[in-house]
């Protein structure tokens, strides 16, 4: 029977926390760069929206490197960081759990931008007149309405984050444990000679991660739009 | 009284409007805002809901400021109870009946007198009780209006503003809607302005007018009044139009079902309403419908005569009729009153400004949608 060894255990459990983390940690990001993009118009939209998408058009490997350019030890805002917070992203975790955000955020907020562009901004406006604050109308009104865009959004960011490859191993390198998720696991194996069974293992797991990730969310955008039924008539 | 002043300047495309508004609006009652497409009604009422915020403006409720522009008051919408009942109804779709109802109760903060308004009495009044679990996409448009009137007024307002409701039902609909608009006012107590430009409608919801034509008022008074003025002709007259007279029931007589009413001091006979002896009442009475006799007639078959002064006539050109403005009742209390008679009648009978005359209305002629209760 199909027996995980220690290796794959770490990596599937890497990639999971990895891919976890950085939908997590860009969500609240994402939602506010989505509504600013959809709702409001600002000196430099169009700027903001390039910059939230150039993830998305560039190979990650300029983008891991621009990154441990800015965010290297030796970089702009890593040496900052590392001198006050002694927080580090190159050879660790939390890089991979960078590098993966950065390159799944241009289709979360694509996702979220979409369906919030969907809400009728009348309907906030009658949450208004019936007594309800803005940051009530959003957690009410608009947050149901665009919940399953959230969710199809998580999921594309997720499922983008599990098969990052390019920036992560540019920016927070390849080490067993700390860095290593299942696409890198498998890289590694196709490199060493006779890893050819390895490399069929890592490709059914990641291949089977993948589908129940895809499932999972389905379900949970299925059961989000049954509440809301899109298409009421006006 | 609601107290409004506002000046307000917008660009809307190769064209600007200019909103310059006074006006003071009784707390009781319906006041209809009535006028052309174009004239700034709905612009009018956002700014009175706060959607909308203008260059300069002073808006009081019974000396509570609601925006005072001079002294920088700006409430927003959700701080000035004010429903609003939009024309498309802007129900939520993501809540069932119960939770789109339920929503104006979350938020509104209780106020005094507010426990006039529960659920189970507007639920009761509007018929919503075989509706509370269905969602929102299966309701016909006259269920989605009594759904937003509903919701409007769980949420407590000290004003309601409603936005052509029933602009978007057909005939039908429109009369499910009309008789929970004319309850509401009364029970709740809430003071309505009301956005419509059918003259029927207004006549049978609303106490006062508001004529409102390029952004400006161009007359504010009671509906009798302002309706059979003149020099606003071209702007309140509307197919089936006519005078509006107002009195109460006196007594019902059920075998030959007639109700009598007794308005501006005289009796007009007109088939049986369902309404309480005592209720105020409004009727319509179409100006094709009246006839004019120089004398109290005898042996005629028409029941309601009423007596008057002739006090306007203006010739219609290119056509047979004449438009005469009765005014109808006793020295001091009178009504005015449109009839339409023929170029011939009225040279024959010699009628001139200031005559007394008698205005004939058959009681057929008026039917029960021209009748408004309250």
């Amino acid at each position: 029977m199909f027996q995980l060894t220690p290796a794959e255990i770490e990596a599937i459990g890497l990639s999971l926390k990895v891919a976890t983390a950085s939908v997590v940690c860009s969500l609240p990001f994402g939602l506010l760069v989505a509504w600013l993009l959809a709702r409001k118009s600002f000196i430099g939209k169009g700027l903001l929206s390039a910059l939230v998408h150039i993830p998305l058009v560039v190979p990650p490997v300029v983008v891991g490197y621009l990154m441990l350019i800015l965010l290297g030890r030796q970089g702009f805002v890593g040496k900052w960081l590392y001198d006050s917070f002694d927080i580090t992203f190159v050879f660790d975790w939390k890089g991979a759990v960078v590098a993966a955000a950065v390159v799944s955020f241009p289709l979360m907020v694509r996702a979220i931008q979409l369906s919030l562009e969907t809400v009728d901004p009348l309907l906030e406006e009658a949450a208004g007149t019936l007594g309800a604050k803005p940051a009530q109308v959003f957690w009410t009104i608009t947050m149901p309405i665009v919940l399953p865009g959230v969710i199809t959004g998580m999921t594309l960011a997720f499922a983008r984050a599990l098969g990052e490859f390019g920036a992560t191993i540019t920016f927070a390198s390849n080490i067993p444990g700390e860095t290593r998720t299942l696409p890198l696991a498998l890289y590694t194996a196709t490199q060493t000679p006779g890893g050819d069974s390895i490399a069929m293992r890592l490709v059914v797991i990641s291949v089977l991660l993948a589908g129940i990730a895809l499932l999972v969310s389905e379900f949970l955008a299925r059961r989000a739009h049954m509440r809301i039924r899109r298409g009421y008539p006006t | 009284m609601i107290d409004i002043a506002i000046k307000h300047y917008m660009h809307l495309g190769d064209n600007s409007f200019h909103l310059d508004i006074e006006l003071n609006v009784p707390t009781k009652n319906v006041t209809a805002l009535f006028g052309p497409s174009g004239a700034g009604k709905t612009t009018l009422i956002n700014v009175i809901a706060g959607l909308l915020r203008p260059d300069s403006a002073r808006i009081v409720i019974d000396r509570t400021v609601l925006n005072d522009t001079e002294k920088r008051i700006f409430e927003p919408p959700n701080t000035r109870r004010i429903g609003y009942v939009f024309q498309d109804g802007r129900l939520f779709p993501h809540l069932s009946v119960s939770g789109n109802l339920g929503f104006g109760q979350r938020f509104s903060s209780p106020v005094a007198g507010s426990d006039k308004i529960t659920f189970g009495r507007v639920s009761e009044l509007l018929r919503l009780d075989p509706l509370l679990n269905r969602p929102i996409q299966g309701l016909s448009g006259g269920e989605r209006q009594r759904v937003a009137i509903g919701r409007a007024l769980l949420a407590n307002p000290r004003l309601l503003l409603m936005d052509e409701p029933l602009a978007s039902l057909d005939v039908e609909r429109k009369a499910e809607i009309l008789p929970f608009l004319e309850e509401i006012g009364q029970l709740f107590g809430i003071p309505i302005i009301y956005v419509s430009h059918s003259l029927p409608e207004i006549r049978r919801l609303a106490k006062w007018i508001a004529v409102m034509d390029g952004g400006k008022i161009s007359a504010f008074g009671p509906v009798e009044q302002i309706t059979s003025r003149i020099d606003l002709a071209p702007l309140t007259e509307a197919p089936g139009g006519g005078s509006v007279l107002s009195g109460y029931v006196i007594r019902h007589d059920e075998k030959l079902f007639l109700t009598y009413l007794e308005c501006e001091h005289q009796r007009l006979i007109v088939p049986m309403i369902n309404a309480d002896v005592g209720a105020p009442v409004r009727v319509q009475v179409r100006p094709e419908d009246i006839a004019i006799s120089l004398a109290k007639p005898n042996g005629l078959s028409v029941l309601n005569v009423l007596a008057g002064h002739i006090e306007n006539m203006r010739d219609i050109e290119n056509s047979p009729s004449v438009d005469v403005l009765l005014n109808v009742g006793d020295q001091d209390i009178t009504a005015p009153l449109w009839a339409k008679v023929t170029k011939l009648a009225v040279k024959r009978l010699a009628l001139k400004k200031g005559m007394m005359v008698y205005a004939l209305i058959k009681s057929v002629s008026i039917d029960r949608t021209q009748i408004g209760i309250g």
